[in-house]
């Protein structure tokens, strides 16, 4: 929630993310995460997307594909400047995937 | 015997939905609204000089900042008075907001406990609220002005 909280500028969640951890929006259950973090906080990956995050993998091959799917947001997100902060359970992957990415990413371990 | 449609009382959960749809939606519709005419020409001239590419585009997307952040205010409130356990401290939240950036609240972290606290202090519920990004901003823009010197007084020697 203290991320949340403190974010500044655009919350988002990409997809692929939301089918790991088995969030269905359509759940009763999700309907306090869907208010925190709503609808239109989710992203899908597009073409270019995908090719983004083929280059990453390319560069970090342990990372997977949900690592460099949010990789690929986070360049989205933090394209105008500002620290794009990665909330992960994945720090050791998402921080060698820091080093590549178009934006200062702020890796912090859930 | 007049007829008086019943509606239900919009709810959070109705809002976010409409904000869902936002970026999906494109058909428009047409509404007429009265604005002061001072704000007209201001939209218009702001418009001109660059602020956004047209007038509609200027007062929608001040909307939609406006909604999603008061979405987002109520959304705060809401989890927070069901779950208090969860409301950080301002001190945390606004060590969180500049951590990696050049605010000089980052190599000041003590000015920034000290100044959260004061705000806490007068304002107890601006996390809880949901008003965090106010209080926030308040928070660094006096650790700003405190760590530039402001109001500190030049020592003189002779």
């Amino acid at each position: 929630m203290e991320a949340v909280t403190a974010a500044t500028g655009r919350v988002v969640v990409p997809v692929v993310v939301r089918v790991e951890v088995g969030w269905d929006r359509t759940a009763s259950h999700a309907a306090d995460a869907n208010r925190i973090v709503p609808a239109d906080a989710d992203v899908t990956l597009d073409a270019a997307g995908a090719n983004r995050a083929s280059q990453l993998r390319e560069l970090v091959p342990r990372a997977s594909v949900v690592d460099v799917t949010v990789a690929v947001a986070a360049e989205v997100v933090g394209a105008d400047g500002g620290v794009v902060e990665v909330l992960t359970s994945d720090q050791r992957d998402m921080e060698a995937l820091a080093a590549h990415v178009r934006v200062t990413l702020d890796v912090i371990r859930l | 015997m007049r007829y008086i449609p019943y509606r239900m009382a919009a709810t959070l959960d109705d809002l976010l939905d409409a904000l869902a749809e936002l970026e999906t939606e494109t058909a428009p519709k047409s509404t007429s609204i009265r604005l002061p005419e001072a704000l007209h020409r201001a939209i218009q001239i702001a418009t001109e000089l660059g602020m956004d590419e047209s007038f509609t585009a200027a007062t929608t997307r001040a909307l939609k900042d406006r909604l999603r952040a008061f979405a987002r205010q109520q959304a705060l409130a809401a989890h927070f008075a069901a779950y208090p356990e969860d409301v950080p401290s301002l001190a945390a939240v606004a060590h969180r907001r500049i951590r990696l950036t050049d605010h000089p609240g980052v190599s000041k972290p003590q000015l920034v406990d000290d100044v959260a606290a004061w705000f806490e202090q007068r304002w107890p519920d601006c996390v809880a609220s949901g008003h965090v990004d106010e209080a926030v901003e308040e928070v660094l823009r006096s650790v700003e002005l405190l760590a530039a010197g402001v109001g500190r007084r030049q020592r003189r020697t002779a």
